[in-house]
């Protein structure tokens, strides 16, 4: 049950976090590079023996959870779907079925830290880059969306290294 | 048919996610043109709308000096415009003759006999002396002295404090002073003949000459009425406009024509 509670907290932290504060942090000429979408933290974390079904729930009300609040429908729900979808066959790809117990969270310890960073790193990358090229709705700025996706995708994974050390006990994964 | 049945099976997760990203696009290109989804999918939806209510009634303090700051200057904007209307036939022009500096009154006194209040704008930003304080509500007093960055003023609230105003309705003119017996709350009107019919609640304005407000700012209202004996005129007690304990904030009126006003005057 505890597990389940947490979660939960997380669920609604991480989008309060981004809703409330990443959104209104104003860096004036520079805003505009830093709006890392951190609410999809919780899809790449969760274990990897969750049903994939349920994670497309998950993945999507989340997202349409950020969508209502942004006032931009479905923008969010499909970068998220997108996340959801490619991060089992990423797992598999990068991993061999022995090195990851299944039925654990993905965090550093389970991962280790560089495996874990750049699992991460792709994810929130695909997921950044699909953002950016359905809300701009076309290539013509293809530079732009890049830079933007690598700066972002950094520093949510920055972000998530940080609830990394703050919230997973370490005694507990080892 | 069951080969049908066993590549769906095989393909159950990538459909559900064509069919979820088939309605979130759905949701994305239908958008701008469905009133649904304004009420629904928005963050005016009533739930939704309450977490945003709630964080913007804590972080609206963050902001609020910098709002306040805002709204001054938009007002004393509005204020030049107000005051420096004049009507012609058929048409209305504006002839920028007075100009409002928003400033913050940092302290006030209200209760001594010689009360004086510190604004904090001074001789940088073009304050001289002579110059007219109004509040948000109506006058407050005249500028004494300044330093380079803060200026004392001399309110209404001061024996030494003069200033001719006028009755709104029927324009007759009279002497605003202010006794050492009477509260910040109240002044005096002298010169007023007993003749002019004033009731109470009547609204006395500046008049506009000494060049030091423009004409129509609000000074009080009519409390009582006395007859002085043996003399052709009345003593009107009137209420400030301006509370001398609550006030924050007010404009400097700078009149470009107040030094012709002078010259007249030293010639008579």
């Amino acid at each position: 049950m505890r597990p389940f509670i947490n979660k939960i907290s997380l669920f609604i932290l991480l989008i309060l976090l981004q809703v409330l504060i990443i959104d209104k942090i104003n860096l004036g000429k520079l805003s505009s590079y830093f709006c890392p979408l951190i609410y999809g933290l919780l899809i790449i974390i969760l274990k990897p023996k969750t049903n994939i079904f349920i994670l497309f729930i998950i993945a999507f009300s989340t997202g349409i959870i950020i969508d209502i609040f942004r006032d931009t429908p479905g923008l969010n729900a499909s970068a998220l779907l997108l996340v959801a979808f490619v991060k089992k066959p990423l797992l598999d790809l990068m991993f061999y079925k022995d090195d990851i117990d299944e039925t654990k969270d993905i965090n550093i310890y389970s991962l280790g830290l560089s495996k874990f960073l750049i699992f991460a790193l792709i994810l929130l990358f695909i997921q950044h880059i699909w953002f950016y090229i359905i809300e701009y709705s076309s290539l013509y700025m293809l530079t732009n969306i890049i830079i933007k996706s690598i700066v972002h995708s950094l520093l949510a994974t920055f972000i998530l290294l940080i609830i990394q050390y703050l919230f997973v006990n370490y005694k507990h994964n080892k | 048919m069951q080969n049908i049945i066993r590549l769906i099976q095989k393909y159950r997760y990538f459909i559900i996610f064509i069919l979820l990203q088939f309605f979130a696009f759905t949701l994305i290109f239908s958008w701008k043109n469905s009133f649904q989804h304004h009420t629904f999918i928005s963050s005016s939806n009533k739930v939704f709308g309450i977490v945003y209510d709630i964080n913007s009634s804590i972080t609206d303090y963050f902001s609020l000096s910098y709002n306040n700051q805002q709204l001054q200057e938009e007002n004393s904007e509005l204020k030049i415009k107000l005051y420096n209307r004049r009507k012609y036939v058929g048409r209305e022009n504006i002839n920028i003759q007075n100009v409002f500096i928003p400033v913050n009154i940092i302290s006030s006194n209200y209760k001594f006999s010689n009360n004086y209040l510190s604004i904090n704008k001074g001789s940088l930003d073009g304050i001289r002396i002579n110059q007219g304080l109004i509040g948000t509500l109506g006058v407050l007093g005249i500028v004494m002295s300044c330093s380079d960055n803060y200026s004392s003023v001399l309110p209404i609230i001061n024996p030494k404090f003069e200033l001719p105003v006028v009755h709104e309705k029927t324009g007759s003119f009279g002497l605003l002073k202010w006794r050492e017996d009477n509260s910040w709350l109240f002044a005096i009107i002298d010169d007023i003949p007993v003749y002019e019919k004033i009731k109470k609640d009547d609204i006395f304005i500046s008049s506009g000459a000494a060049g030091i407000f423009p004409r129509g700012i609000e000074v009080g209202r009519v409390m009582s009425l006395k007859e002085i004996p043996n003399s052709q005129f009345q003593e009107i007690t009137i209420k400030l406009a301006e509370d001398y304990t609550k006030i924050s904030s007010g404009y400097i009126v700078i009149n470009s024509k107040q030094d012709e006003y002078l010259e007249i005057n030293e010639k008579k």
